[in-house]
């Protein structure tokens, strides 16, 4: 059956692709008839003329006969397909309000799955752009053993190991992200770097825009190469696009670097999402940083490898040769981790964790999405139905005509199909407009975040794709529904009150909408409470009224010593500014999902076994200058703050939250303790409250606080409290970095709140989204119910003309249709809690201790369906009940 | 001269251009030229019809076509029966048989 369906079909294409060839085998073929058939009649004595007169007769008109024989040949299909276009067009055309409604709920449906897949497109499958051969490149990936935290990053003397060694891949190239400070025309510009290997653009197979990138053997001279590479965008925006910039020197961290070279402008780095404005040599990689060894440190742990596979190897064969030398490299060194391991995964311009995490998310989303598209399509099925059986009459006299049941149904669903392609055309504009809108969302990050997240021609199909499907299947059920005809009856129907009939598909698609959208309340009732919770979370500091700028000072080329003067004159500066009550440094920001930590002994602490077997313990903490704790108003709870005499020279001092007693010195005064980290004893001058520190699902745990001033780092967050509005600081930091030295970037400034506020993100889009959608979701519920019990009013219209006219009151009329919609509603109702109860208990990870199955929510959101249905449902009813029985009985 | 040849049943043409494929290739106007000698002229053949059968069946896949040299060394499409059109030929017969057999006992009624 199938494979007959096949050959018909391959027979058919022939005729529509290849229409020449077919025609001339046709006039070849009947041309030998004619001649022998001539030379028939020659033999039995003809005159040629007459012979070929004769056979030209036999065969019955040459011209038809083509023809026929083209349209057995297949082109028939063709035909009638075009002619059931047509006659699509003409219907829809001829009922425009039906066509605009379901065209634009197939939209706004289509156009939430176009948006969320356009997204997943971009950002989990679309190859690194400006490559060549992407899928030629892997990542390579350092994990340690199962269950540590894993860090993902290599040692210089790892990737050369790897990088010489390694036969399966052609190539493996190292970066690592760099923020750079370069002086544009005078003014310092902060430029987002990648220190690179010097085979990077080789291994990417990226080729310069102008001049050149590093030459092999760069990297061997650490130090030797002070050249710069910069991206397309950053030469064209901050340089002016000057093209004699080539070869001459460029101001970076306060040193000189020589430009060699321009990247076309479809190459931003191996993490697109990431802009790239530099690429700089890993040699510079000590220079860049005085006072580090990045280079020779073989637990320094910082680059990122990817590497492009050797013709004929795979990422298998490739996986198995690095596990082959990583077991060489730890029986000859000690320097590699006895648990690290590599992995190869094709590269895709994400890290392996967020892509994992990001892939959980949108495919959240994408469920969501796809339930409204169920939701529109349920609706046009409805109105498809509808329509169907308000043709029935029209349908029966073609079929009584001769018309095949199939035919009808093919007419149906060709109409269907161009409904839906139609709106999923909308869609995809829909689309293009809110990826848009979307990539114009500016991100406060340290990183500078650039997303295209528009859809491309593979988007494109898909959509298409989806609507050719849901077509199909949409408007299936109602063709099939329909075209149940049997004509005679099909003819009287329309005499005879026989229009009862009941529709259990309406039923069906009716309650199935409902269930569906409230699925989609529910999903955002409870992402709108997470919302809420994570606002109310106590995050033990107070962010109103704080502005907050990352500066690297050392990035513009400033010694420690130098750094530490800026900062105190920056301070100094801001203090002496209206307003302003308070000036402190602290890395990390809180509630950024970033966390340090650092081992220690702690006295008088001994770790339960196993846990941490060389009796440390591994502190998440946070380094601070003096005054951090009035300007985020974190009370110091017994002893003291940090304090100006805690300096470099003074003994090491430390606070500590109230977790860490209670979890190391229970019962005991923790002021005067001490624990012991790499850099020596450390004392306890002070308890601070507890408060949140990377992320607000964060549980409570011990934390500890180091003064700055002991604890150098020049990449620090100043944090300014005023009295006034946080919204006004970012122009007066900027002023007083300024007024200090006029080279330094300008700091991208915002409020702690804005920065924290990241923290709820997640919840933050999940809320609008299934917000949106859930409403969107409803309000097409509602449609479909109203029209659906508006049809069986109009349809009962003699029905209830009789019962009303033989006694029955409006009250009656109207408790029976409302009875009648009601059920549906219930119906739909119940299933939907049976399907949220299910369903919701996939969202636990995003909802800050919310249960999934809050009772609020589960009792709120139903009781405003069904009110919001009751609605839907008393408009026909008030209808029904104005029915005039005479009018009704004489109507038909 | 009246012409006494009878007309093709619907459907039966099908049936005969199969039966005459199954026992060896053959062209268009020889299928014709066939099926009048096998009936003894009795059969009227339409050729403008034939065609448009032959490449119906061919689409269904019951038989298929191949450009060879004919007798007389001219380049003609030859068409020869599949395993399905074999298949085919075997049921349409058998349904023919019954339902000739069929018409004869109800003629024979009365």
């Amino acid at each position: 059956m199938l494979s007959e369906f096949w050959h018909d079909l391959r027979y058919r294409a022939r005729a529509l692709l290849r229409p020449a060839d077919v025609q001339h085998e046709i006039d070849e073929e009947l041309r030998y008839h004619l001649d022998r058939e001539a030379a028939k009649h020659v033999e039995d004595g003809a005159a040629p003329a007459d012979a070929a007169r004769r056979a030209r007769l036999a065969l019955g008109g040459v011209e038809r006969v083509r023809e026929a024989t083209r349209d057995a040949h297949g082109a028939v299909l063709i035909t009638t397909a075009m002619q059931d276009l047509r006659y699509a067009g003409r219907m829809l055309r001829k009922s425009p309000t039906f066509t605009v409604v379901a065209m634009t709920a197939i939209a706004v449906g289509s156009g939430a799955v176009t948006t969320i897949v356009s997204a997943a497109n971009a950002l989990l499958l679309r190859p690194i752009p400006g490559v060549s051969a992407p899928e030629q490149l892997v990542d390579l990936t350092r994990t340690a053993g199962p269950g540590t935290r894993s860090p993902q990053t290599a040692s210089y003397l790892l990737y050369i190991a790897l990088r010489d060694q390694s036969r399966t891949l052609t190539g493996i190239a190292a970066w690592s992200p760099e923020p750079l400070t370069v002086n544009a025309g005078g003014q310092g510009t902060s430029a987002f770097a990648n220190l690179v290997s010097d085979n990077y653009f080789a291994v990417l197979g990226v080729r310069p825009l102008l001049g050149r990138f590093f030459s092999a053997g760069d990297d061997r001279e650490p130090g030797s190469h002070a050249e710069i590479v910069l991206s397309e965008g950053f030469w064209r925006r901050r340089l002016g696009g000057d093209a004699t910039l080539l070869g001459r020197p460029l101001s970076v961290n306060g040193v000189p670097y020589v430009v060699i070279g321009v990247a076309p402008a479809a190459f931003d780095g191996v993490i697109p999402m990431v802009r790239t404005d530099a690429w700089v040599p890993i040699g510079m990689a000590n220079q860049l940083r005085p006072g580090t060894d990045r280079l020779s440190n073989p637990r320094g742990s910082w680059l990122m490898l990817f590497g492009r596979l050797a013709s004929g190897s795979s990422v298998a064969s490739a996986t198995a040769e690095e596990a082959v030398i990583l077991s060489r490299l730890k029986a000859t060194s000690t320097a590699i981790d006895p648990d690290a391991r590599m992995s190869v995964t094709p590269a895709t311009g994400l890290p392996g964790e967020e892509r994992g995490r990001l892939l959980g998310f949108v495919a959240l989303l994408l469920v969501i999405a796809t339930l409204v598209l169920l939701i529109a399509s349920v609706n046009v099925a409805g109105m498809l139905l509808a329509r169907a059986m308000a043709r029935r009459h029209e349908m029966a006299i073609r079929v009584a005509l001769g018309a095949g049941r199939r035919r009808i149904i093919r007419q149906l669903l060709t109409e269907s199909v161009v409904l839906f392609l139609g709106g999923a055309s909308g869609g995809f504009l829909i689309a293009l407009w809110t990826t848009r809108l979307a990539s114009r969302f500016q991100f406060r990050l340290e990183v500078p975040i650039s997303v295209d997240l528009s859809p491309d021609y593979r988007v494109l199909a898909i959509a298409l794709g989806m609507a050719l499907v849901t077509g199909i299947v949409f408007g299936l059920a109602p063709a099939l529904e329909a075209t149940r005809i049997d004509p005679s009856l099909g003819l009287r129907s329309d005499t005879a009150g026989s229009g009862v009939r009941r529709s259990p598909l309406r039923q069906v698609l009716v309650t199935g909408q409902l269930a569906v959208s409230l699925v989609l309340l529910m999903a955002a009732g409870l992402f709108l409470r997470a919302l809420d919770r994570g606002l109310r979370i106590p995050t033990g500091f107070d962010a109103t009224g704080v502005a907050t700028a990352p500066f690297d000072v050392s990035t513009a080329g400033y010694s420690e010593n130098r750094a530490r003067l800026f900062y105190d004159a920056l301070r100094q500066r801001l203090l002496a500014t209206s307003g302003v009550t308070g000036v402190s440094y602290v890395q990390p920001i809180p509630l950024t999902n970033s966390t340090y930590s650092q081992d220690f002994t702690i006295e008088g602490y001994r770790p339960p076994a196993g846990e941490f077997p060389d009796g440390r313990v591994d502190v998440d903490l946070a380094t601070v200058a003096t005054g951090y704790f009035s300007a985020v108003r974190i009370p110091i709870v017994r002893g003291r703050d940090f304090a100006a005499t805690d300096d470099a020279d003074a003994p090491d001092v430390a606070v500590i939250n109230q977790a860490f007693a209670r979890a190391y010195w229970p019962g005991a005064d923790p002021v005067g303790r001490t624990l012991e980290g790499a850099n020596g004893v450390i004392t306890v001058v002070g308890v601070a409250r507890n408060a949140k520190y990377s992320s607000l699902n964060q549980p409570l745990a011990p934390f500890l606080y180091l003064p700055l001033a002991q604890n150098w780092t020049s990449s620090v967050h100043l944090l300014v409290r005023t009295s006034g509005s946080a919204a006004a600081l970012p122009a007066v930091i900027r002023d007083a970095v300024r007024a200090i030295d006029p080279i330094l970037p300008e700091p991208p400034g915002g409020t702690l709140q804005a920065a924290t506020s990241l923290a709820l993100l997640p919840q933050r889009i999940a809320a609008l989204v299934t917000g949106a959608m859930g409403a969107l979701g409803l309000l097409l519920a509602l449609v479909g119910l109203y029209g659906a019990l508006a049809y069986r009013v109009s349809q009962r219209t003699r029905e209830i003309g009789v019962r009303m006219a033989l006694g029955a009151n409006r009250r009656t009329v109207v408790r029976m249709v409302v009875r009648d919609g009601m059920r549906l509603v219930a119906m739909g109702t119940a299933i939907g809690m049976v399907i949220a109860v299910a369903a919701t208990r996939l969202m636990g990870g995003f909802l800050f201790g919310v249960s999934p199955l809050d009772p609020l929510v589960f009792a709120l959101i139903p009781v405003t369906l069904v009110a919001a249905a009751f609605v839907a449902v008393s408009l026909p009813a008030s209808t029904a009940a104005a029915t005039d029985p005479l009018v009704a009985l004489r109507s038909s | 001269m009246p012409d006494d040849r009878l007309d093709l049943p619907q459907g039966t043409l099908d049936l005969l251009i199969l039966r005459t494929l199954s026992l060896v290739p053959m062209h268009g106007w020889a299928i014709s030229e066939r099926i009048q000698q096998v009936s003894r002229a009795a059969l009227q053949v339409p050729q403008g019809s034939l065609y448009p059968a032959l490449h119906r069946l061919e689409r269904r896949g019951w038989i298929k076509a191949k450009w060879g040299a004919s007798d007389n060394n001219r380049k003609a499409k030859f068409y020869h029966l599949t395993r399905t059109g074999r298949r085919q030929l075997a049921a349409e017969a058998h349904d023919w048989a019954r339902l000739a057999d069929a018409v004869a006992l109800v003629l024979r009624m009365g």
